[in-house]
């Protein structure tokens, strides 16, 4: 530890664009990790600051920061609405002052600042899991994973090159006609499809883009076919030609658990398939989240100094903040937790969940 | 499109008796996919144990390791069973 670490430093917790940590960053990630390259929308200098959507939750020791947390607001389209999370990551203390809770300092500001701007839940995708459970955070939302054999030839062959940035417009529509996503801007597509190490391809006719699917982000989901979009048939043939590509490395595809004639196809030829938790999350604005809960249930629900009371004919019922989350962003839709959550409430399972997914290039 | 969400039975799915549209997968070759990639992510938890070796500096430090330690035995055994699971399938599947 350094002389200056060994004293008291003064301490002071702010919201800062993200060349305010870059040095920061290097110093814990490496230079070689191009973070702003992985995540180009927590250093969106670009807009106004005030409206961007990406900044970091930033702690200086006198005046230098020594830990940030990344932080972008989302609003994931689901079948049943918009639903406000705001996105953590890129967690980082510098290597000089660790083992003083400095994370969890960043961690709460921008837990408290996700309360503030009316998210229903803080979401993240952590490196150790542990950390971040003994802070509340627990599996949430559910995502499909479907293994890509490596002799699929399903779909359309049609002529394809890799996504340009003219595209985006054309991509950008085919990426809106899901169900199920995160809103993005077109300049916001922009940038995600700009990301070091992806491979994004599109599928064409009459020299259109009809159809796109993307591999790899950075260092990250190598083999997983992350995004996709498009006219199904032609989705497929290029889901295909990603499968059929190393026969060594099995592949996989990111689906939401909303069906869809893509991955509908898939699961029609037997290709194996897993569900798990999207990410570990924790509920941040508990009114938001009553208003959720009572939009899907037509009850009356309210919340409190510590939870939500939902008024019911045989009597009020109270939830937790765990419950709550339960509700909306069960890590299993059919699971024995969400069960037991629409136990309470006397409502159908399927009556609560969100439904909430997003796609490979919207995690930080 | 089914405005729903997915049939969670299809979790594991087998090839269905007509196939799909110019489908030429077989439960075979997913379950053996299945059964590489749970070696993997088995093999990434071991590593993620091994990269928390030489990070302990302190009693709190200690203690996270500990759980960290707890955490990717738990997730290791869950692997297990389901890597065990799968092997079955495979073996029920003649591959």
């Amino acid at each position: 530890m350094s002389a200056a670490a060994a004293q008291a430093p003064h301490l002071d917790l702010s919201v800062q664009p993200g060349r305010e940590v870059r040095a920061l960053l290097r110093a814990v990630w490496g230079v070689e990790r191009d973070l702003e390259g992985e995540y180009p929308l927590l250093f969106d200098d670009t807009a106004a600051f005030a409206r961007a959507p990406g900044r970091f939750v930033v702690l200086r020791a006198d005046g230098v920061p020594v830990a940030a947390c990344g932080f972008l607001e989302r609003d994931f389209v689901t079948p049943h609405g918009e639903l406000r999370l705001v996105l953590l990551g890129s967690v980082s203390t510098h290597p000089q002052w660790r083992g003083r809770g400095y994370a969890g300092h960043v961690l709460a500001g921008a837990h408290a600042l996700a309360e503030a701007a009316g998210a229903v839940a803080t979401l993240l995708w952590p490196m150790d899991a542990a950390v971040y459970t003994k802070s509340g955070y627990r599996p949430a939302a559910c995502e499909w994973n479907i293994v890509l054999p490596g002799d699929l030839a399903l779909g359309r062959e049609l002529p394809t090159r890799p996504a340009r940035p003219l595209d985006v417009g054309a991509l950008l529509a085919l990426h809106d006609a899901h169900p199920v996503r995160v809103r993005r801007t077109a300049a916001e597509f922009a940038r995600l499809a700009a990301c070091p190490g992806m491979d994004m391809r599109v599928a064409l006719e009459h020299g259109r883009p009809v159809a796109y699917a993307a591999r790899g982000r950075g260092g990250d989901l190598g083999t997983c076919v992350h995004e996709w979009a498009g006219e199904p048939q032609a989705v497929l043939g290029l889901v295909s030609n990603f499968a059929r590509e190393d026969a060594r490395s099995p592949r996989y595809l990111l689906a939401p658990d909303w069906s869809h004639p893509v991955t509908e196809a898939l699961l029609d030829v037997g290709c194996a398939a897993v569900t798990r938790p999207l990410g570990l999350a924790r509920l941040a604005n508990r009114a938001a989240a009553c208003r959720w809960v009572a939009s899907r249930t037509g009850l009356a629900v309210e919340a409190d100094a510590t939870g939500a009371r939902v008024a019911l004919p045989g009597g009020d019922v109270r939830l937790d903040d765990a419950e709550l989350l339960t509700a909306i962003l069960p890590p299993a839709n059919e699971g024995a937790a969400l069960a037991a959550v629409a136990a309470r409430l006397a409502v159908a399972p399927e009556r609560l969940p969100a439904y909430a997914f997003c796609f490979g290039l919207d995690s930080i | 499109m089914n405005s729903l969400p997915i049939d969670s039975g299809r979790v594991g799915a087998t090839p269905s008796a007509g196939g799909g549209s110019g489908g030429s997968t077989s439960g075979a070759s997913s379950g053996g996919a299945v059964f590489q990639a749970l070696l993997d992510r088995l093999a990434q938890s071991a590593q993620r144990l091994e990269a928390s070796e030489g990070a302990v500096t302190d009693a709190d430090s200690l203690a996270d390791a500990v759980e960290d330690a707890r955490s990717a035995l738990t997730d290791a055994l869950s692997l297990k069973d389901q890597l065990l699971e799968a092997y079955r399938q495979r073996r029920a599947q003649g591959a």
